[in-house]
């Protein structure tokens, strides 16, 4: 059983509002971040943060601009959490708080223009930089110097269940003693790759995604960043902690789940081992619910195989889009939330649940104490992350 | 922490796997680098092998000689794949097929365009359903990654952990902006403990530590441009099985490496 990490600070930005409280406010008022976009004529719902043109990355840092940045800007200036991370930097040191955060595109939309510009005249233009926008590792490295931490920096990148396992890894950091306290979190932004690259796949919705509907038709893009603090300490009697994590390969194929869930199994199956609690105890399960026919069938076995079919469930992903590299982050924290204040967010537009699934899917606000919420997150390449959060005994 | 190297590989020009590269490393013979030519990795079934870009191939054959000497196969042990840039062929595919008029993007290089796919590949091939962590650090991205092993198999018990570091040369058009001409792969098969392999101890250094560099003046340019070569002064020591202790620079912080004699 691993010893639990509190999150003692936490910020995050995306579709449906700045900072924890304006995501609540949205979850009550039933507000979802999605909306028609159109870009050089590919047309999709998609759900995209307004106002990152004019976030401005500080001082020496404007090297670092990009949209993905100043996306972590945002979410960095929101919450007080730079100062909550200020005052860790007190209580531990710079060089023991280490940055574990994820991205899978970085600075790509940047790169995409870059391109654009070259077929005119032939080469990259010579303003065009790549350690500090498009290197995956730009957005550890914007971050620590950011907050001037000085701990190990790593950049976990595994498609969709990257931010979930920038908390695993922070975790085992801290356990071997590297560092006394993490920076986690993800940032993904939209960019053409990944808007035209789930078209081609025939994976994207027609309208706003419907995770685990009847009439599910394909998953809808969207841009997060979400950071939180992790500490083994908590710092207020109310903290969630991080109470287990578990990780696994599909070993099955790029991009289609394992028809009998096997690694999706295996992650919630470690987690659950790993935090010392029994599959029953779980109050609410956050889905990685992508929305697409055959990641929410797979996912349906794989929860009811390991937790059972009475634990509610609902999926985010109508509410904030997909925020891919993000979305591990981003619903772990949405899981803070319902776990601090006693909700269990409905699966928005979702109206009648496909009845060949056997999860207990959430389509009607329910208002509940909750202890201990679990949270999915699936990957291209078969990978797989599932995280335990609640409150420490 | 420490931990046991059990198993080693490596695939860069002039050095195309562990045992014909070793005389070179040892300092026995003058790194001749050449051209790499098309690398085919071992456990790629044909469809996969066919789709898979140099990248996967790359790294795979790395891992494939590191893993030898995993006997028997263990499907269920964690893996690290740590690169500063991952796929870079692939991605100027793609941002070339989005800068034309209609934008394209073809569904399987979309699949394949994660910084992942050699560690999704890599389960396919081996059946492996362990934690799979795909990383980048920068010019760091191979302690990065040797770190991320070792808390693996010291946090949560793992008996042997998988690493694999690699970066491929740039295609031309990235060249100026991130300037790497030559590929570099490597992977070293970790335990926990035992008595097989060399044993290797990381501890943190003063910042003001000096990062140990190669000997040879070939490998020493190659170790200082490609971040995967930052291996190359611990393949070195390995290869000459010489006890050696390493600094390697991590930001803007320093870790020390302890390499002890082969068992």
């Amino acid at each position: 059983m691993m010893h639990p990490h509190f999150l003692t600070a936490s910020t995050l930005v995306s579709a449906i509002g700045r900072g924890r409280e304006a995501t609540l406010r949205a979850l009550h008022e039933e507000r979802g971040g999605l909306a028609p976009i159109e870009v050089d004529g590919l047309a999709l719902h998609a759900a995209t943060v307004d106002g990152l043109d004019e976030v401005a990355l500080p001082g020496e840092l404007a090297r670092f601009d990009c949209r993905n940045h100043r996306l972590a800007e945002a979410a960095l200036a929101t919450d007080a959490f730079e100062a909550r991370v200020a005052a860790a930097v007190a209580r531990h040191g710079r060089e023991r708080i280490g940055v574990f955060l994820a991205t899978s595109t970085s600075g790509m939309w940047e790169t995409e223009d870059a391109y654009r510009a070259a077929s005119a005249t032939g080469a990259l233009a010579a303003d065009f930089t790549w350690k500090t926008t498009h290197q995956l590792s730009a957005l550890s490295d914007f971050v620590r110097l950011r907050l001037g931490l000085g701990g190990p920096a790593v950049l976990i990148s595994t498609a969709c269940s990257s931010s979930a396992k920038a908390f695993a890894s922070a975790a085992r950091y801290i356990d071997a003693g590297l560092c006394d306290a993490a920076v986690v979190g993800g940032v993904d932004s939209l960019c053409r790759n990944t808007m035209f690259g789930f078209h081609s796949l025939e994976l994207t919705a027609a309208g706003p995604c419907r995770p685990f509907a009847q009439d599910r038709d394909g998953m809808c893009l969207g841009e997060a960043a979400a950071f939180a603090l992790l500490e083994s300490e908590a710092q207020d009697a109310g903290d969630i902690a991080l109470l287990g994590y578990g990780e696994s390969a599909d070993a099955h194929h790029m991009s289609t789940p394992h028809p009998e869930a096997a690694g999706a199994r295996l992650a919630m199956h470690r987690a659950l081992e790993r935090a010392g609690i029994g599959a029953e105890r779980i109050d609410y399960i956050n889905l990685h619910g992508t929305a697409t026919p055959s990641n929410d069938a797979a996912e349906d076995l794989a929860v009811t195989a390991e937790i059972g079919t009475a634990t509610p469930a609902s999926s985010t992903k109508g509410w904030t889009g997909h925020t891919l590299g993000a979305a591990g982050a981003v619903e772990a924290l949405i899981c803070t939330l319902a776990l601090e204040h006693g909700f269990i967010p409905p699966t928005l537009s979702t109206r009648q649940v496909d009845r060949t699934l056997r999860c207990d899917i959430v389509t009607e606000r329910r208002e509940r104490p909750i202890n201990l919420a679990l949270n999915n997150s699936f990957g291209f390449g078969g990978n797989n992350c599932t995280l335990v959060l609640g409150r420490s005994a | 922490m420490r931990c046991q190297i059990e198993g080693v590989g490596i695939v860069a020009p002039g050095l195309p796997d562990w045992s014909s590269a070793r005389p070179c490393l040892a300092g026995d013979s003058i790194w001749q680098p050449g051209a790499l030519g098309r690398v085919v990795a071992p456990d790629l079934p044909r469809t996969e092998a066919r789709r898979a870009t140099q990248v996967v191939h790359l790294s795979m054959t790395a891992a494939a000689q590191a893993m030898a000497a995993a006997e028997p196969p263990d499907t269920a042990m964690p893996s690290v794949w740590s690169s500063a840039d991952g796929d870079l062929i692939g991605l100027e595919r793609t941002c070339l097929a989005l800068a034309e008029d209609p934008p394209w993007a073809s569904p399987h290089r979309f699949q394949n365009s994660v910084h992942n796919t050699p560690a999704g590949y890599w389960s396919i091939a081996t059946g492996c359903r362990g934690p799979s962590t795909a990383l980048a650090g920068g010019g760091d991205s191979f302690v990065a990654g040797l770190v991320e092993a070792m808390t693996l198999l010291t946090a949560d018990g793992a008996e042997r952990c998988l690493l694999v570091v690699y970066d491929e040369a740039s295609p031309p058009t990235l060249e100026r902006v991130r300037p790497v001409a030559e590929s570099f792969a490597t992977a070293l098969l970790l335990r926990a403990d035992g008595n097989v392999g060399t044993p290797l101890e990381l501890r943190k250094a003063p910042a003001s530590a000096t990062p140990t560099a190669c000997e040879d003046a070939g490998l020493e340019r190659l170790r200082a441009t490609n971040p995967a070569a930052r291996a190359l002064p611990l393949l070195c020591a390995l290869a000459a099985g010489r006890a050696q202790t390493l600094v390697l620079p991590w930001n803007d912080t320093a870790y020390e490496l302890q390499l002890g004699e082969s068992a």
